[in-house]
């Protein structure tokens, strides 16, 4: 490559591995960690960013309103809407309260109504029945069938 | 960078002891002190990414700036899942290049060509050791962008390839290959360069 002595300081570089280039060679390294001279720079972007910090804080603030407010919009429908609910409660009968007026047709309701007691059911349609003959004459369709009235001992109609 | 660690401390403690995700949070609400804090801990390195692609202090001192601004501005979009420090290189990033381009368009000339050539004349070791500085800035402006801030950061920063590639978010392995290559590619260029000047040397 050349005769010198020295190579001088790229001639030194040689043909080695690319180790870290000589420091004397590179840009000049920033000030480190704690010099005064980033205190400085920490200062003048604060102070650059006031108005942006600011209009931060004015959002936050203002969207925790809005959020309140937003909020408030819906609480008064929704309080509204239970108020009537339960003035409606109040002044309805409760349904289950009610005895049911069961027409003669409806033998099926009179049953249930009945609770599979004979007496009942026949007392629903308007016939006094003996607990013990309701039971037979209750077996009996055609009794069924019959018109209201007195009913009758079945002691033949058993068999 | 002292406090730029993101492990997790105690909620309750004062900004210094925060994970910088969690000062990002308060900075959203408009809270000066934690941004203050973010501020100390990323000075430094954000100068050292935008010095990368400027050369003039005032022109790093400025994008330096301007990336923390920005940075403010977006901190709604600013996901907190992820890590801070790769967030902000990429906007320190975006800023140097921006005003990169508009320093090459105002100039209209190549980055960092102007250097200490042609100066005052000074002894031959000097003179020697200017022009290779010069030459490594030229170089040092024609990598790609990755490789030239993994070399800056480690090489002329003296961070370890894990604090660089925390920043750069990036693995410290790959900061490793980008700084490999940056290296090679400046002995290239010198070697070229001490050939040149040693060609015009015999001439005069």
């Amino acid at each position: 490559m050349n005769d010198e002595n020295d190579p001088g300081p790229a001639g030194r570089l040689g043909n080695q591995a690319p180790g870290p280039v000589p420091r004397e060679w590179l840009p000049e390294a920033m000030p480190p960690e704690g010099h005064p001279v980033w205190e400085l720079k920490v200062a003048r972007i604060m102070a650059t960013a006031g108005a942006e910090l600011g209009r931060l804080a004015d959002g936050a603030g203002a969207s925790r309103a809005s959020w309140l407010s937003e909020m408030g919009n819906w609480w008064r429908p929704a309080a509204a809407l239970a108020a009537a609910a339960l003035a409606l409660l109040a002044t309805v009968d409760d349904p289950r309260s009610a005895s049911p007026a069961i027409p003669p047709q409806a033998v099926s309701l009179g049953l249930i109504v009945a609770d599979g007691n004979p007496t009942a059911l026949w007392a629903a349609l308007g016939v006094p029945a003996d607990p013990v003959l309701a039971i037979l004459v209750f077996e009996d369709h055609a009794a069924m069938a019959a018109p209201a009235g007195p009913v009758r001992p079945s002691g033949g109609g058993i068999q | 960078m002292a406090g730029g660690e993101s492990g997790g401390q105690a909620a309750g403690e004062g900004p210094g002891a925060l994970p910088d995700e969690a000062l990002a949070q308060r900075v959203r609400a408009g809270d000066r002190q934690s941004l203050e804090e973010l501020v100390r801990r990323y000075v430094r390195p954000v100068h050292v990414v935008v010095a990368s692609f400027l050369s003039e202090p005032d022109d790093v001192d400025d994008a330096a700036q301007e990336t923390f601004l920005r940075a403010l501005r977006a901190i709604d979009r600013y996901d907190m899942r992820r890590p801070f420090a790769p967030w902000i290189y990429q906007i320190a990033r975006n800023v140097a290049r921006n005003q990169l381009a508009a320093l090459t368009r105002r100039r209209t000339e190549p980055f960092s060509l102007e250097g200490p050539e042609g100066s005052d004349p000074t002894p031959d070791q000097e003179a020697e050791r200017a022009e290779i500085r010069a030459r490594v800035d030229e170089r040092l402006a024609y990598l790609p962008e990755q490789r030239r801030t993994a070399f800056r950061l480690v090489d002329v920063e003296g961070m370890a390839a894990e604090e660089a590639g925390r920043i750069m978010g990036i693995s410290p392995g790959t900061v490793r290959s980008h700084v490999h290559h940056a290296r090679r590619a400046l002995r290239e260029a010198l070697w070229e360069y001490v050939d040149v000047t040693r060609d015009a040397g015999g001439r005069e």
